[in-house]
């Protein structure tokens, strides 16, 4: 099902880029070179796929299931684009090093990085440790601020540097899902801020995509069930909105990764259907 | 007598705070260990609960994203956001069993606008504002409110959100519409209000207190410093 509709929104794409202004028939993002961290399945897998349709070549950045992380890798090979899956811990201090190391050996450089993966434990504030409430912070705070760090020196050769950060609705407005979460999603708010000011002299343009609820399919056919109190309150939101799809916020990727979008940069868009509007 | 624990008093606009609550009769308690476990119990037992609790952490690292040891940045950085989190876990449980109580973040307006000198402070400050939303979310049931004071720059801070990057503090009295930068008052004077009972109905507000100056820092004295510099 996902599959098909990631496949509709390639060739709608392709059909798309065939009419550029340019005139050009080549996919908008085609030799362009991408990291994506938790690039393996997800919302990661429905944007490794779009940069992949359109033309990217992507190091697929996992750790927990490389095996879904290879099978990623294939499925964007088989669009026609160099794709190869990466596993670094974004835990350790060391995996930015690492992951834009692998880059540049790799793919001979870095043109796009989408900094995706995230921990999420749902837990609340009391039922927190230190240590579990520190993991999240490495994880989804300060590894993309060491990513960003480790690949300014390529995005600048690159001409067409592009970041771009995964945050979240719950970095925007509080959600009770998952108190760590947000604080690391709300400092991703302003690291991207940050960057977008710091590198816009470079033309390296940095924005944030913040995806809502969104349908992921597993490999057993399962979907992602929140365990938490409040999941009732937000079956009941999904149900008046809908819920995304892994390449709506891919197709949002490709448009920000493109020379389209060169003018956009410190700003952030929700890919939620609305339901903040609730 | 009403209590209340600042966590770092160093900051001029703490400084301010405390003057103010003692004035209206608080017992203020200040400073502490709140990098760990064992300090966050040892300030416990010297305080015991407290009718309030403003977070206070103010670290930064004067140095961009792409220049310099980004370890400095994450490290100044957590050590903010989790100073917040030994301390509000703590406190806001006590608080909760009681009843009432009130959390405030003393941040600045930087956990808005990105600095161009100081990214370990801003995104630390837009971490925590996030943070503070969460706790308002979750203890508000509970009696315990929180909220956050972003403070514009200071007529006593030192210059460390100077940037060749952003304009946004340069001149900032002549650019504000106000005609002049914040002071340690203003914020005094914004955390005895959020922490009166009438304030009772703010929870989970992150309130600007910068004299309007970041509506349209902009339009005035930057880029063009001298009459001779115009087109």
């Amino acid at each position: 099902m996902i599959q098909k509709r990631i496949d509709h929104y390639a060739e709608a794409f392709l059909r798309e880029a065939e009419r550029l202004p340019s005139g050009s028939r080549e996919p908008l993002l085609k030799g362009r070179r991408a990291i994506v961290t938790g690039g393996g399945k997800g919302i990661g897998k429905g944007i490794t796929l779009r940069l992949a349709a359109a033309g990217a070549d992507v190091l697929i950045c996992g750790c927990g299931n490389m095996e879904m992380a290879e099978e990623t890798a294939q499925e964007a090979r088989s669009l026609g684009v160099r794709a190869k899956a990466f596993c670094a811990d974004l835990a350790r201090e060391d995996a930015a090093d690492r992951i834009v190391q692998e880059a540049a050996r790799f793919l001979g450089g870095v043109d796009i990085l989408v900094s995706n993966a995230a921990y999420q434990p749902n837990l609340d504030l009391q039922d927190y440790t230190p240590e579990r409430f520190e993991k999240v912070l490495q994880i989804n705070l300060w590894s993309p601020v060491r990513l960003v760090s480790a690949c300014v020196p390529y995005l600048r050769q690159s001409g067409h540097g592009r970041i771009i950060l995964i945050s979240s609705i719950h970095g925007k407005r509080p959600s009770g899902f998952d108190i760590a979460y947000a604080t690391s999603k709300g400092g991703i708010q302003m690291l991207m801020r940050e960057a977008a000011l710091e590198l816009r002299r470079d033309e390296i343009t940095v924005n944030a995509i913040l995806p809502g609820g969104t349908h992921v399919e597993f490999k057993s056919g399962e979907t992602f069930q929140m365990p938490h109190k409040r999941v009732k309150r937000e079956r009941e939101y999904e149900r008046a909105f809908g819920t995304g799809s892994p390449s709506d916020s891919g197709n949002l990727a490709v448009f920000l990764a493109s020379d389209m979008a060169s003018y956009i940069t410190g700003t952030s868009i929700r890919v939620d259907g609305g339901i903040v509007l609730f | 007598m009403k209590s209340v624990l600042i966590t770092d008093p160093a900051h001029p606009a703490a400084e301010a705070v405390i003057r103010r609550l003692e004035a209206e009769g608080y017992r203020v308690f200040s400073g502490g260990d709140f990098s760990s476990r064992e300090g966050v119990h040892a300030s416990i037992a010297r305080t015991g609960p407290v009718d309030a609790l403003i977070i206070s952490g103010h670290r930064g690292d004067v140095q961009l994203l792409s220049q310099g040891d980004v370890s400095r940045i994450v490290r100044a950085g957590q050590a903010n956001i989790m100073e917040a989190f030994y301390a509000v876990r703590h406190y806001a449980a006590l608080m909760a069993q009681r009843g009432s109580g009130v959390i405030l973040f003393l941040s600045s307006a930087h956990a808005a606008k990105p600095t161009g000198a100081n990214p370990a402070y801003a995104i630390s400050q837009s971490a925590l504002e996030m943070f503070m939303k969460e706790v308002a979310l979750d203890y508000g049931h509970a009696g315990v409110r929180a909220n956050l004071i972003r403070l514009g720059p200071m007529e006593e801070e030192a210059a460390e959100f100077d940037s060749l990057l952003s304009p946004a503090d340069y001149e900032a009295a002549s650019k504000s519409p106000i005609g002049r930068r914040s002071t340690a008052q203003d914020a005094a004077g914004m955390a005895a209000f959020l922490l009166s009972p009438e304030a009772a109905g703010i929870n989970g507000a992150a309130l600007d207190v910068d004299g309007g100056l970041y509506f349209h820092y902009l339009d005035r004295d930057f880029a063009f410093r001298k009459e001779e510099d115009l087109p």
